[in-house]
């Protein structure tokens, strides 16, 4: 059971590598909710083992969060999609102009 | 009550420098500002007086004004004492230098920015005085610098030219290599005694000196760089025949008779350590002998009348410091006192020379001065008997002792008899050419055209005739003249005793300084023939000199001389290129590492250093903006890098 | 045991597919597989419920929007040919892996308090008393939150194309 944890913390780095390596949005908006899974794994775990209920909660509301944040992110790429027409982080040269 | 009065003694010339230069700015004119100066030394001598007076009959008296800090064991406080050796110079610089203020007020008279000149020498007179009345190495060293610093601001008095101004770099320059020695010195003798105070030294703790032997040496020697450069001794000397540069009267009172004396006062000082150190005798009496010597040779072929009295002082000292390397300190001092006042004498009579000829200086177009300036020739004449070493006059006393003290000195005392002996021949020699051609020889033509060129220059002078000196400068030269001839009956030989007061200086001095001992081996009678011979061969030389300036016409016959010894001629006249030796071997490589310093190490090392710094920043900036297309990206990766710090950081309590 | 390790090395494999496929789509579809599988880890650890709320909202809501919005900006007209940056790659790899030994040695350390106790009481029940006593505030304001987000999500979205038609 506690190679679960190993798990959580793998899922996590994962998708933290994911987030660095990628270069198109979308991508890294994946990885971004590879990370937040091995979160809520981890927050699980967490609460079956000191027996505190309130960490599933956090899970549901964690889950809640991170829906709503994938729709704005997504429908934030569409709004760059329709005025550069490329959702390459390359291409977006955001700051400097 | 006495204590007050010694506390006192330095204050009267530090409030004269005080008024001179910071209360009463232009509004004094010349002869009030000189005034004040003369006030405030003549006052000191007063107290000087009274002091003496009552050190003679009680003994030493000591006043200590506040402790400054202490170390371990060591006291370093203001204290001064007046003690039998600090009386006699004193005296000396209190009365030699009332006189002096008071014939400069007249010499003076025309020259502007007088007030800071007055300034400058009541600020020199404090210094010498705290020097002289110190009772430890600390009050003995704050006069020492301050006499270093006043003998530099006085030199470049007429700063405007640049050569004056580089005569004071280099007085305080070879005096600063002289004080390094001292410090060093002073350290060293702290260091191993345990005080910096004289009186602990006066009865030095054999055992301890046994001990530290080596160390005491090193320390010795090093204060005899100290002297070497305060007294004008070989390595040192060549800031001394610039020094005249300056106004006159501040070569007579500094550069003859009392700041360059303070070297032979500090050895005095540490007479009692220093008499158990063979060694370091031995050098000093070399070192004073061969300046005497070098000096003497020097002296014979100069022009200008004041180098020709600076290397004569030189000279002198060397004699003084050869007495002390003797063991005969009390000797040493008495010669000290004697020559203050007949050095002075000279050097004020030379004054009034150059202030009636309008400021000629080279004696070779001066002449037949006897009868314009009778008054000056004749106190002139009493300071040349005296320097020459004629019976009667007080040169006559101290020189002989000291020849007496070398002859019987074991050891290598025949060879320093010898080489005295030969440079008072010269010093008879010299000065008699100086006073022939200066004021007996018939006036040469080129005095008259030069004075045509003159007129139009003079600013101040009416009359360009050479006329006598007012009587405010011929006063103080009658004053040193009597005491230049009565000073030595203050310290007579013992087969002229018998009075009271005849060995009153040095029976005063030796209880402080250690006793001499060279007198108990000569018998009556070699000291008279001793004296006799001396006489006689100082007599010779000086019709030498009679021989071949007066009855000669000297034009021809220095012509004739010069073409005989011409390359002596040449070594002498060129001051034996002391000068130049060192420039090649002090200052020429000194200079070529400073430039080597400046172009190699300066452009290339130090600049390379903040060129990297600023390298390195901008390439950063540089490799940072490269990355400007993935912005987003490498923002992500720098948080990350962040996170992994504060992780690494945070968790680190919890891995180990 | 065996499950663990099964149902580890699932999750493993797609969540490896999701980071380094070529094409986006296999991505978005391997995260679906992921999420698939920590729910039926869920549901091994014996949170039933968050094992269904789990399949619910992550894969059913978030992975099937994800393909939807991919539809939307025609992703398969896109190669992703762009140079690869070494350097980037060296030093993500080197500070991720960091992180990742930091974090496994922590858990090494304290792994026996860690040890999973079977809880007693399971149900679905204690955690909904939980959510509508203690957590009832932040339980209305997810609600709200989730209203922000749609509207905020229509008109991001929206603003684009009225820009676009008024052109």
């Amino acid at each position: 059971m506690s190679i679960y944890y190993y798990l959580s913390i793998f899922l996590f780095c994962l998708g933290l590598l994911g987030t660095i390596l990628k270069k198109d949005l979308i991508s890294m908006l994946l990885c971004l909710e590879l990370m937040m899974g091995g979160v809520a794994l981890l927050f699980i775990l967490f609460s079956k083992s000191t027996g505190f209920l309130d960490a599933q909660l956090m899970v549901v509301f964690t889950l809640i969060v991170s829906a709503c944040e994938v729709a704005v992110g997504l429908s934030l790429i569409i709004a760059l999609y329709r005025k550069k027409q490329t959702i390459y982080t390359d291409d977006i040269k955001i700051i400097t102009e | 009550m006495y204590e007050n009065y010694l506390a006192l003694i330095p204050f009267f010339p530090l409030l004269a420098f005080l008024l001179n230069s910071f209360l009463i700015k232009n509004k004094l004119n010349n002869v009030q500002t000189g005034l004040i100066t003369f006030m405030g030394l003549f006052t000191s001598f007063i107290l000087v007086i009274m002091v003496a007076l009552h050190v003679h009959q009680v003994g030493a008296i000591h006043v200590k004004l506040w402790e400054w800090m202490s170390y371990k064991q060591i006291n370093f406080d203001i204290h001064f004492i007046m003690d039998e050796l600090s009386v006699i110079l004193c005296l000396m610089v209190t009365g030699i230098g009332s006189a002096i203020a008071f014939f400069s007020i007249g010499y003076m008279e025309h020259e502007e920015k007088v007030g800071k000149f007055f300034a400058f020498f009541a600020l020199f007179a404090f210094s010498m005085l705290l020097l002289v009345v110190g009772e430890n190495f600390l009050v003995l060293f704050m006069g020492w610098e301050g006499v270093g610093l006043s003998s530099y601001l006085l030199i470049g008095f007429w700063y405007e030219h640049t050569k004056n101004g580089d005569a004071a770099k280099k007085a305080f320059l070879a005096n600063r290599v002289g004080d390094f020695g001292m410090v060093l010195g002073m350290i060293g003798y702290a260091l191993i005694f345990n005080t910096v105070s004289f009186r602990d030294l006066q009865h030095p703790d054999l055992a301890i000196i046994a001990a530290n032997k080596n160390l005491l040496i090193a320390s010795s020697l090093l204060l005899v760089l100290g002297v070497a450069g305060k007294s004008a001794q070989i390595p040192l000397f060549i800031w001394l025949p610039d020094a005249m540069m300056g106004p006159t009267p501040v070569s007579a009172l500094m550069h003859a008779a009392t700041m360059v004396t303070a070297g032979i006062f500090l050895l005095c000082r540490v007479s009692n350590v220093i008499v158990h150190l063979s060694v370091v005798m031995d050098v000093i009496a070399w070192m004073g002998a061969l300046t005497t010597l070098l000096a003497a040779l020097i002296a014979l072929t100069q022009t200008d009348i004041k180098k020709i009295l600076a290397y004569s002082t030189v000279s002198q000292l060397g004699y003084m410091v050869m007495a002390c390397g003797l063991g005969a300190f009390s000797t040493g001092m008495f010669h000290v006192f004697t020559h203050a006042f007949f050095k002075a004498l000279l050097f004020l009579c030379a004054a009034s020379v150059i202030y009636g000829c309008h400021h000629e200086q080279n004696i070779f177009k001066m002449g037949g001065l006897k009868k314009k300036m009778p008054v000056t020739y004749w106190t002139f004449l009493v300071g040349f008997l005296a320097i020459a070493g004629i019976p009667g006059f007080s040169g006559f006393f101290s020189k002989d002792e000291i020849l007496a003290m070398a002859f019987t000195n074991p050891g290598n005392g025949i060879y320093l008899y010898t080489i005295g002996l030969i440079s008072a021949l010269l010093t008879a020699f010299y000065m008699m050419r100086m006073l022939v051609l200066v004021f007996i020889v018939p006036e040469s033509h080129d005095v008259h055209d030069q004075h045509q060129h003159h007129v139009k220059e003079a600013k101040n002078h009416d009359h360009h005739e050479v006329h006598e000196s007012p009587k405010v400068m011929t006063i103080p030269l009658i004053i040193l003249a009597f005491c230049s001839f009565a000073a030595g009956y203050i310290g007579m030989p013992h087969i002229f005793g018998g009075h009271h007061y005849s060995r009153l200086i040095q029976n005063f001095l030796e209880k402080f300084v250690a006793p001499a001992t060279g007198h108990t081996h000569l018998t009556e009678e070699t000291e008279i023939i001793m004296m006799v011979v001396t006489t006689v061969l100082i007599l010779c030389s000086m019709g030498a000199a009679c021989y071949i300036y007066v009855v000669n016409d000297h034009v021809k016959m220095r012509d004739k001389l010069k073409a005989k010894f011409l390359k002596l001629w040449i070594l002498s006249s060129n001051k034996f290129k002391v000068d130049e030796l060192y420039e090649a071997i002090i200052i020429k490589p000194l200079y070529q590492v400073g430039n080597f310093l400046v172009n190699i190490v300066e452009t290339h090392v130090v600049n390379g250093v903040v060129k990297l710094v600023t390298k390195s920043v901008d390439g950063s900036g540089h490799f940072l903006d490269d990355t400007k297309p993935e912005r987003l990206e490498m923002g992500i990766l720098y948080a990350v890098i962040g996170l992994t710090l504060v992780l690494t950081a945070v968790f680190n309590a919890f891995v180990f | 045991m065996a499950a663990d390790i099964l149902l580890t090395f699932i999750t493993v494999v797609f969540a490896l597919m999701v980071v380094f496929s070529k094409r986006t789509v296999v991505a978005a579809f391997s995260l679906l597989m992921t999420l698939l599988s920590i729910a039926m880890i869920y549901f091994q650890l014996g949170t039933v419920f968050l094992s269904a709320v789990q399949v619910l909202i992550n894969a059913g809501a978030i992975a099937i929007l994800f393909v939807f919005v991919m539809m939307l900006i025609n992703l398969e007209n896109f190669t992703n040919n762009r140079e690869k940056n070494k350097t980037k790659l060296i030093i993500a790899t080197f500070t991720v892996l960091v992180i990742l030994g930091v974090l496994a040695l922590v858990i090494n350390n304290n792994i026996e308090t860690l040890s999973l106790v079977n809880l007693a009481d399971n149900s679905m029940k204690a955690l909904f008393e939980k959510l509508f006593t203690t957590y009832y505030l932040p339980f209305e304001m997810a609600t709200v939150l989730l209203l922000a987000a749609i509207v905020a999500c229509v008109v991001i979205a929206s603003h684009g194309k009225k820009a676009e038609e008024k052109q």
